[in-house]
């Protein structure tokens, strides 16, 4: 999997990281490990853009829960415990009332959309189908 | 009725995609529809998935795919020799229990039932795990 960085202002700074390619066990710790990069760099607002990313396992959900935990500060589990906290924020997930406010997601084709919406994970991102609305949204908070 | 069958040797999670490109590439080929292909590839992936981390697991083994299209539509047969296991008895993820009381591997099976009309297991005479997959041709989401 390629990985893309393009840092806009709009106006706060935003990260935008484009996943191009296929999101699956041999790809994902890629994509966890450039997001505590770009986290660590000072990155507060990413927006994953989906639109060049065909498929998605199961691993990339638990990328993308990594991805949540460390937009929001918080320690990323190891490998060895990460499917576990996947699964213990799952009941969360669906109760949820507010979207991550620092993490939104770019036109995720329809079968990884269908997927993110089977396992919870569409009360925890906010897509976007297009860029401009995905950017303007990091101004303003949204409900599932 | 037309068929396909490929053995990949010592498989490891950098042989998934082209895993994922021979199912593709040929039940496309024999003539399966596209929408169905593309919600096939992501229950088989998750099954060799499976197969590699939890069956497999320290080692590795070789994985025998096996393509069927036909009027009823498309079947996927995924042999492996790693132990007994039964990803058809992985109870569907509660989320009401606590982390530690669920089995690893339940979000992918999950998956796979969601995307593919049926899943059957057997364990074969000659000691290998047969996972199949089959997915009707109209049933495609």
């Amino acid at each position: 999997m390629q990985l893309e960085v393009e840092q806009v202002d709009h106006p706060a700074p935003i990260t935008i990281l484009a996943l191009i390619g296929e999101l699956d066990a041999a790809s994902y710790q890629s994509v966890i490990d450039k997001v505590k990069m770009l986290y660590d760099g000072g990155t507060r607002n990413l927006l994953l853009d989906m639109s060049q990313m065909p498929f998605m396992a199961s691993s990339g959900l638990v990328a993308l829960h990594s991805i949540a935990l460390i937009m929001r500060g918080e320690d990323v589990a190891d490998s060895s415990t990460r499917w576990q906290a996947l699964h213990s924020v799952s009941a969360e997930f669906k109760s949820r009332t507010s979207y991550e406010p620092h993490c939104k997601l770019l036109a995720p084709e329809p079968r990884i959309a269908k997927t993110l919406k089977m396992t919870g994970f569409d009360n925890l991102f906010e897509q976007f189908a297009e860029r401009d609305a995905a950017l303007a949204a990091f101004a303003t908070a949204s409900t599932p | 009725m037309r068929s396909d069958r490929t053995t990949f040797t010592a498989v490891t999670q950098n042989d998934l995609n082209t895993i994922r490109q021979y199912i593709r590439k040929s039940a496309l080929e024999m003539g399966a529809e596209e929408a169905a292909v593309s919600e096939m590839v992501i229950a088989a992936n998750e099954a060799v998935t499976n197969i590699i981390i939890h069956g497999y697991g320290e080692s590795v083994g070789d994985i025998t795919v096996e393509l069927l299209v036909d009027a009823t539509g498309l079947t996927v047969l995924l042999l492996d020799e790693a132990p007994e296991f039964d990803p058809t008895a992985v109870p569907t993820p509660d989320t009401s229990l606590p982390p530690l009381q669920r089995r690893p591997g339940g979000l992918g099976v999950h998956m796979m039932r969601q995307f593919v009309d049926s899943i059957t297991y057997e364990r074969t005479p000659k000691g290998q795990n047969a996972l199949c997959l089959q997915k009707g041709e109209n049933h495609a989401a």
